[in-house]
């Protein structure tokens, strides 16, 4: 966890002298009749945050961490498994809408956790019954009631005939 | 008074007559469903409905946009508590402590707790509109942006004096969500700023919910992932006597935290250009700073709930105020009820209350009406929203995940939003695990704008004399406010013998 703590500083350090860098795109000191220059505030942020960075890394390198985190790893095998089975479908599924669309996306999304992270507790039959029900619900909600267009990607063509006949009434 | 308590009585007859009460208990119940849907707030509810009440006489108009706003300040909280997620910018500051309430199994206490705050704030509120009206509008308008700068001072003060949080890591929460407030166009010279690697997405900034979304939604469901170590068992909360009793003890227990929220919420909602987010979250760092016990806050204390939506709905009606009064509305949503306004042929302005007394007090007398017909909803409703905790969480994590993109997706329409949400929800939850508190840079992001605004036309209004921060009695007492809350921590930590270890791993989000 020391580590961790320490490469997270450091990372924030990076981050902080980046936007840093970036703000000076804008003045950062007083233009005359419009007062600071649109690059003072978060020239000055970057710079309370790297020293917040510096702060952080300082206290770890002392040892100033809480005794329960003192040789405990920052993930282990198992939280390091799961948590990457959920963070890598919900990458696929919003990647995915580019070629599927929103709704093809969060079909595949609940077939994956009911099949593989639901590891057989659900049958195909409820399934497959949610995978249809659950993006029906979403595309009557948002894109009916709400008038919230959500992107379709290939799957466009395939609205317009639904759309005809929420138009048509 | 005299006048006030007849015409208030004429509101109601108002209220009751022809098809209006039918109209406000629609109303509510759409605004509680709006509401609870992650990234659809009042303000998509009161916009996408307007078309209808052009169907409606004026009174009945505005009695169901009201309807729908208090609705949506009720159902907000209800995502926030159940699902993690915030139904609305509004509801943010009720993930910090519902969420973990629901995850104890206490959820019925956290929506009870959630219905009476509301309740309070609203009927608070309320009574405040009516009886302090034309006064509180004048003294809002005693709010330069030296005063408001120093208003947002406070807010941020109120985080870094909270007692167990890391210090650095809580400046850091802040500086960050300001910084991430600063991206986009320059509000004063209209220049782009901080668009990271020339991407055009950075161009309409980073818009609020994108980053709450990412950190509560994502982020909450891979900190229960990895707290479970992938084998997470639901609770199956019970709306039984048991929960209701204990549910009925945290609304007393949070009485006065919830009076606090309603003044606070009400007071912060009538300033323009505020509005209900910045109120809720000041009004829970208020509760954390002056509770006995701050460090159970973030980790399901019902009084973390009760503060925040207390403060949203009484907030949700002092944001009316300068919409009537003035004319200036208070928030996004009452910008939308003041264009209908004038779509109805009504001009505001003090002459509104004595040329359409039926609009007007039809209105106020409405807004009782509504807030206890939405509590008596949400209340009623909350055996079908339980149902929502008993789904296994195989069918829980892809549905708070579709609800995470069409959130993510919904208030700029663009995917670059939902991959920063990705982003965010995938650091905050690192960074989690190392104790960095996440709310401080939910409130920054929300008052980001509200403070660089106010902080650089205070200086252009001075020549650049930083004195003007200190030039006006409610700027100097604010100012003071906020050093002696930064000092909190300095003081604090010389009481307890100077250790400033917290707890790791259970630290709040």
């Amino acid at each position: 966890m020391k580590r961790a703590e320490i490469w997270a500083g450091l990372t924030i350090a990076l981050f902080s002298i980046y936007t840093a860098w970036k703000s000076l795109e804008l003045p950062i000191s007083w233009v005359k009749g419009r007062g600071p220059g649109g690059g003072t505030f978060p020239f000055y942020l970057s710079l309370i945050m790297l020293f917040c960075a510096i702060m952080i890394m300082f206290r770890a390198v002392r040892g100033k961490i809480p005794a329960a985190w003192v040789g405990q790893p920052y993930f282990d095998r198992i939280e390091l498994k799961s948590v990457l089975l959920h963070t890598g479908s919900l990458i696929v599924a919003v990647g995915s809408i580019y070629i599927i669309g929103t709704y093809g996306a969060i079909m595949g999304l609940l077939v994956f956790h009911m099949r593989v992270m639901g590891r057989g507790r659900h049958s195909w039959f409820m399934t497959i019954t949610l995978a249809i029900v659950i993006p029906v619900v979403v595309f009557l909600f948002f894109e009916i009631l709400m008038q919230q267009v959500m992107p379709k990607g290939l799957t466009e063509p395939l609205f317009d005939p639904i759309f005809g006949l929420f138009n048509a009434h | 008074m005299e006048t006030i308590f007849p015409s208030l009585m004429h509101g109601f007859v108002v209220t009751f007559q022809d098809h209006n009460f039918l109209i406000l208990t629609i109303g509510c119940a759409v605004g509680l469903f709006v509401g609870a849907m992650p990234g659809l707030g009042s303000v998509n509810g009161v916009a996408i409905l307007l078309p209808v009440t052009f169907l409606m006489t004026p009174t009945g108009a505005i009695i169901f946009l009201a309807a729908i706003y208090y609705g949506a300040m009720f159902g907000g909280s209800i995502s926030s508590i159940l699902l993690g997620i915030p139904g609305a910018s509004t509801a943010v500051a009720t993930t910090f402590d519902g969420r973990p309430m629901a995850v104890k199994g206490r959820a019925v206490q956290a929506l009870m707790t959630s219905a009476a705050a509301s309740f309070v704030g609203g009927t608070i509120g309320v009574l405040l509109f009516t009886l302090l009206a034309p006064p509180l509008a004048s003294f809002a308008l005693r709010f330069g942006p030296a005063e408001n700068f120093a208003l947002m001072l406070v807010a941020f003060a109120t985080f870094v004096g909270l007692s167990g949080d890391d210090v650095w890591k809580t400046i850091f929460s802040i500086a960050f969500g300001l910084l991430a407030s600063t991206v986009g166009l320059d509000t004063i010279s209209g220049q782009p700023r901080l668009i990271f690697f020339d991407l055009p997405g950075f161009y309409h900034g980073i818009s609020f919910l994108v980053l709450a979304i990412g950190l509560y939604g994502i982020g909450e469901i891979l900190w229960t992932i990895q707290l479970a170590r992938g084998e997470v068992t639901m609770t199956k909360p019970t709306f039984d006597k048991a929960s209701f009793k204990d549910g009925m003890k945290c609304i007393k227990r949070g009485f006065l935290t919830m009076n606090m929220g309603s003044f606070l919420g009400f007071v912060v909602g009538i300033l323009p250009a505020a509005g209900a987010t910045p109120g809720s979250l000041m009004a829970y760092g208020i509760a954390k700073t002056m509770s006995r016990h701050p460090d159970r806050y973030g980790r399901g204390e019902s009084n973390g709930v009760a503060a925040p939506e207390s403060a949203n709905n009484a907030a949700s009606t002092g944001s009316m105020l300068p919409m009537l009064t003035l004319g200036i509305p208070g928030s996004p949503t009452t910008a939308v009820l003041l264009g209908g306004m004038f779509i109805w042929g009504l001009t505001p302005g003090p002459m509104l209350f004595s040329q359409q007394p039926d609009f007007v007090w039809g209105l106020i007398s409405s807004l009782y009406v509504s807030n206890l017909m939405a509590a008596v909803l949400m209340v009623l409703s909350i055996p079908l929203f339980l149902a929502i905790l008993r789904l296994p969480f195989s069918i829980l994590a892809p549905v708070i995940y579709i609800l995470c993109i069409t959130g993510g997706y919904a208030p700029t329409n663009t995917m670059h939003d939902v991959w920063l949400m990705v982003g965010f929800g995938l650091g905050g939850f690192m960074l989690r695990k190392l104790d960095y508190p996440m709310a401080p840079a939910a409130l920054a992001i929300v008052l980001g704008p509200l403070t660089e605004r106010n902080f650089r036309q205070a200086l252009i209004g001075s020549q650049g004399d930083p004195s003007v921060f200190f030039s006006s009695t409610i700027s100097i007492v604010l100012m003071a406010c906020t050093v002696l809350l930064l000092v909190l921590p300095v003081i604090k930590r010389a009481i307890s013998g100077g250790d400033d270890s917290d707890q790791p791993g259970t630290h709040p989000a």
